[in-house]
């Protein structure tokens, strides 16, 4: 009985199940699961399960293994998490595998596994043929369908296969595991010297395979990775920066959300949050002078806290929520952030220009930036660096550096004259006029801005101020970020991507100073832009936004998942089983049969079991009379030998008259001989 | 009990294809059927292109049994009226005097049957169902042996009636003789050098041995499983996609009936799985219905009838 039912060899399930569960670190559980199957063999009743009940079993399997695949896909990387999930897919389908063994039925219908399946029966019953499908095509026939413990070993294997961190060990169990699947399917008709030898090959040509396979993903790894570093990066470079001066027309900027900012209560959030910091302009672009980064370590225990500037007082902090590219990304941060927390980055660093940049970051952080006025990431100014002038525009700086007579004046007094100086003779456009006089206008975009247009957007007034700071003496540098404005419920602001800002950095009193000139109504005149739909975006954006916080937010959720789903079996185990009675197998197998069969106990069905375990099977449409002749002369198995025994079974069988005695005596003996006669020709047989 | 019977009414079969055997090289399985349906007492509708042995194997039979045999050529323009015969008047004896028509006889071969129109064919295969024709009012019997072997070319020819499904039911067998191996071939060129061996068929059964076939052929026993796979398999046709309609309760009778005589043919008194397998296409691919769309998509009812078969499970 246990054979038939079951079709796995005694304690293979148990045996896949524990090695499952030792190598992903959970072996109570894998334990547990192997001694509830294994001690299922020693039961004699089953639970009497009907159609309907395997169905549900498996939808909610199929629904456990859906929510644990968003869950895990939303969690983190989806690259590192796959094998998460591939994990734990064995717990989610033991339900199923338990119904299986528990279950009255040996093999489960296939439209219980399949929705279209039965969809498709539905289809065809009312079409108008009910009742009539024939019992034996129809799809609750106890020799129809699958049963589910050969595929489910196929998923212990695969779902242990997805941890394995390089271990030995992993292969032998795993060869030892199918091993023991295959003893039992083995072909009876070859020696076990042939069918071992034939394993042998598999298992080396397996072990070898995989390591070129190993090689061959190294190889592959290798060069995407050059493709993807050849190709042009999306993020903000924080070595240079190409700034729009210089361009014709209007510059134009979309309102989406970038960045969501949360406060500590009611405290102001940071009014600028930087991004990067620049020294040298050639021509339009900003550049870093040295592009060195300092790597930062995480704190141990929790790894996702990390701290910029040691023993600071931090007396502010802000969440900020963003979007992140794959690899490197710079973070906006507040100036004087000292600590960043909630940021479950692989890798954190930062140059002495402020920049902090993480990599193998999640795709959506929250983080935290603990700011103070204290010190901050910036290296002190470097004349050679932080006071150049391009030559183009030192014409143009010197004049104004006269008129605003800045020559020997206290920083105060310049940074007063320079910001009177924006304040008053210069506006803030989105729109450049093309030169008037083309040809002998030797100008620079930034000289045509000091000197004629007196319009730009915040580049201008940035890159101007920068270098006016730098002819007046003052070390200056030029930031990149965004500017926070736009408030939106409660203590949270929201930053799109038309509040990018740039502003710049003066050193004044021993520390760097952020210093922005661009005229305050450049904000109403980007908010002007905004399109009409944008409240409709908005709230796209802040649902997605949401989702986003829901789906890597909870961390700690993920651990708990597998004890959420033992209620959930739980429950539905009784929904099966509330209703049910226990039934002894051999009466749900006889209530199944539909028509008399006499006959039944012939003797000729011993040596139909000897020839089909000799390997050589017989589909269930084949009728012994067209089986014999195919595989008799390979199971040495003669016409004269077969033909008879077959006329008396088939006289036995389907003869309404019956088989005399006599016939009945000579078809046991016959059966019987040559059963002996086989036994003894094939000694080697366990 | 019946062995003594059943051995000799094995004989007769084999007696019969032993001698069209002499006249048609390699069509024993085609032989085998033809004679299974003959013996149940159901027609037979042979699909094939010209040249195949189709009226050969027609005439052998009708001359293995020392039985009347005629042969109907099929053509647009034939009437009733030429099959069932006509009445005509004697001025002599001032009556009205019937003329048999070809449909009076034991063995009639119909070729090219889908060339007549719809209503000369319908005159044929209701004397087929019936076992008698009407004519003038009088209803007249047909000889108890009434076989009809009717051919028919592939319908997608030109110039064709294809045969209502109705009438298709009524023919218990469709196969197709199809090619022989060149060596065959061969073969039967050697046996026509000179003359037509069917010259030389002479009859070996009487009429009264055939109907002594017929009987024992009744006799063959069917029990319960076996009918309930035949059921099935034909209610399995009912089912299939791309079936607009399936095999009739008429399939199934005569699915057991002809297994009984295949079985007789064999040599056992009760029908077995195998028989059944055998027939499953011959019996019901032609009386399947197929949807246009299966059609386009190359299905064919045998593929069907083939799928049904490899669908059911075979008691064994």
């Amino acid at each position: 009985m246990d054979n038939t039912t079951r079709n796995t060899p005694p304690l293979l399930m148990g045996a896949v199940l524990v090695f499952w569960g030792w190598q992903i670190g959970y072996l109570v559980l894998g334990l547990s699961a192997a001694i509830v199957l294994e001690g299922g063999r020693a039961l004699r009743w089953r639970w009497e399960l009907a159609e309907v009940d395997y169905r549900r079993i498996w939808d909610l399997c199929v629904i456990v293994t859906g929510i644990l695949f968003l869950f895990f896909y939303g969690s983190e990387d989806w690259t590192r998490t796959a094998f998460t999930f591939a994990k734990w897919l064995p717990l989610v389908f033991l339900p199923m595998v338990m119904a299986q063994w528990f279950g009255s039925r040996e093999r489960v219908p296939y439209g219980v596994y399949s929705w279209l399946l039965r969809r498709q029966q539905r289809q065809q019953a009312r079409l108008g043929y009910p009742g009539h499908a024939s019992a034996l095509i129809r799809d609750d026939h106890p020799e129809r369908g699958l049963n589910f413990s050969y595929p489910y070993f196929a998923l212990c294997l695969l779902a242990t296969a997805s941890i394995n961190t390089k271990q030995s060990w992993f292969y032998a169990g795993f060869c030892s595991l199918c091993i023991m699947a295959l003893w039992q399917v083995r072909p009876r008709r070859l020696p076990v010297l042939t069918w071992g030898l034939a394993v042998s090959v598999m298992v080396v040509a397996g072990y070898h395979g995989h390591r070129q396979l190993t090689f061959l993903q190294a190889m592959a790894e290798r060069t995407v990775s050059k493709w993807i570093t050849n190709l042009g990066r999306r993020d903000p470079d924080a070595n240079e920066s190409h700034t729009s001066m210089g361009q014709i027309g209007r510059i134009k900027l979309s309102g989406r959300v970038i960045l969501r900012l949360e406060t500590d209560g009611p405290t102001a959030a940071p009014t600028l949050l930087r991004e990067a910091s620049y020294q040298l302009l050639r021509n339009t672009t900003w550049r870093v002078a040295r592009r060195d980064y300092v790597p930062v370590n995480p704190d141990s225990d929790t790894n996702d806290f990390w701290t910029l500037i040691p023993n600071q007082p931090t007396p502010s902090s802000v969440k900020i929520a963003r979007y992140l590219n794959r690899g490197n990304n710079v973070l906006p941060l507040p100036a004087g952030t000292a600590q960043i927390a909630n940021m479950a980055s692989a890798t954190m660093e930062y140059s002495p220009l402020g920049v902090v940049r993480v990599d193998q970051a999640p795709r959506f952080v929250n983080y935290r930036a603990y700011y103070g006025p204290g010190e901050l990431l910036d290296s002190p100014p470097k004349p050679e660096d932080d006071l150049q002038i391009p030559d183009a525009e030192k014409a143009a700086l010197a004049q104004i550096a006269d008129r605003l007579q800045l020559e020997g004046k206290s920083p105060k007094e310049i940074l007063a004259a320079i910001r009177g100086f924006f304040q008053n003779e210069f506006q803030y456009s989105l729109w450049q006029k093309p030169p008037a006089e083309k040809g002998n206008d030797s100008l620079t975009p930034l000289g045509r801005f000091l000197l004629k247009t007196r319009s730009g957007h915040c580049e201008f007034f940035a890159s101007a101020t920068v270098l006016l700071l730098r002819q007046a003496g003052l070390p200056a540098r030029y930031a990149t970020g965004y500017a926070v404005d736009e408030r939106g419920r409660g203590n949270s602001y929201v930053v799109r991507a038309r509040h990018a800002h740039a502003w710049c950095l003066v050193h004044v009193n021993g520390r760097w100073e952020d210093f922005d000139t661009t005229p305050a109504s450049w904000n109403n005149l980007e908010n002007e832009q905004a399109s009409l739909f944008e409240s409709l975006t908005d709230f796209g954006s802040w649902l997605w936004y949401q989702f986003n916080r829901w789906r890597y937010g909870q961390s700690n959720f993920r651990q708990y998942l597998p004890w959420l789903l033992i209620p959930l079996a739980l429950l539905l185990a009784w929904r099966v089983i509330r209703h049910k009675q226990r039934v002894q197998p051999a009466m749900a197998i006889e209530a199944s049969a539909d028509s008399p069969r006499l006959g039944i106990d012939s003797e000729f069905y011993l040596m139909e079991r000897r020839i089909i375990e000799m390997g050589f099977p017989r589909s269930p449409d084949e009728a012994l009379g067209v089986w014999l002749p195919r595989v008799g002369p390979a199971a040495g198995l003669g016409r004269e030998t077969w033909e008879p025994l077959l006329f008396l079974h088939y006289r036995y069988r389907f003869d309404p008259a019956g088989i005399a005695p006599a016939e009945r005596q000579e078809l046991q003996q016959r059966v019987q001989a040559w059963l002996e006669r086989k036994e003894e020709s094939a000694p080697s047989r366990s | 009990m019946t062995s003594t019977n059943g051995n000799s009414a094995q004989e007769v079969f084999h007696k019969i294809s032993r001698n069209i055997e002499k006249v048609m090289r390699g069509q024993a399985a085609s032989i085998r059927k033809l004679l299974a349906a003959f013996a149940s007492g159901g027609h037979v509708l042979l699909e094939d292109y010209p040249g195949t042995g189709k009226t050969t194997l027609a005439k052998a039979l009708a001359k293995s049994i020392d039985a009347q045999f005629r042969r109907l050529q099929f053509t647009p323009d034939l009437l009733p009226s030429d099959i069932l015969g006509v009445s005509t008047f004697d001025q002599r004896e001032q009556t009205f005097r019937f003329h048999e028509g070809p449909v009076f006889a034991n063995i009639l071969l119909a070729d090219e049957i889908n060339r007549a129109s719809p209503r000369t064919q319908s005159a044929l295969l209701e004397a087929m169902g019936e076992g008698q024709v009407s004519v003038d009012g009088y209803r007249r019997e047909l000889p108890e042996l009434f076989f009809v072997i009717a051919t028919q070319n592939p319908i997608e020819f030109r110039g064709t009636y294809p045969l209502p499904e109705a009438q298709m039911d009524r023919f218990a067998l469709q196969f197709q003789l199809g090619y022989v191996t060149p060596e065959l071939e061969m073969g039967i060129l050697t046996d026509q050098e000179i003359k037509h061996p069917i010259d030389d068929l002479k009859a070996c059964v009487s009429a009264a041995e055939i109907t002594a076939l017929k009987r024992a052929v009744r006799s063959v026993r069917v029990n319960e499983e076996m009918k309930r796979y035949i059921v099935d398999l034909v209610n399995a046709t009912r089912t299939m996609p791309g079936v607009q309609l399936g095999a009739s309760p008429r399939a199934s009778l005569t699915l057991m009936k002809v297994a009984q005589s295949l079985a007789l043919f064999d040599g056992r008194e009760f029908v077995t799985p195998e028989s059944v397998q055998e027939l499953a296409i011959p019996v019901m691919a032609h009386r399947l219905v197929m949807e246009p769309q299966a059609k386009f998509s190359g299905q064919t009812a045998e593929g069907i009838v083939r799928e049904v078969v490899q669908k059911v499970h075979v008691p064994a």
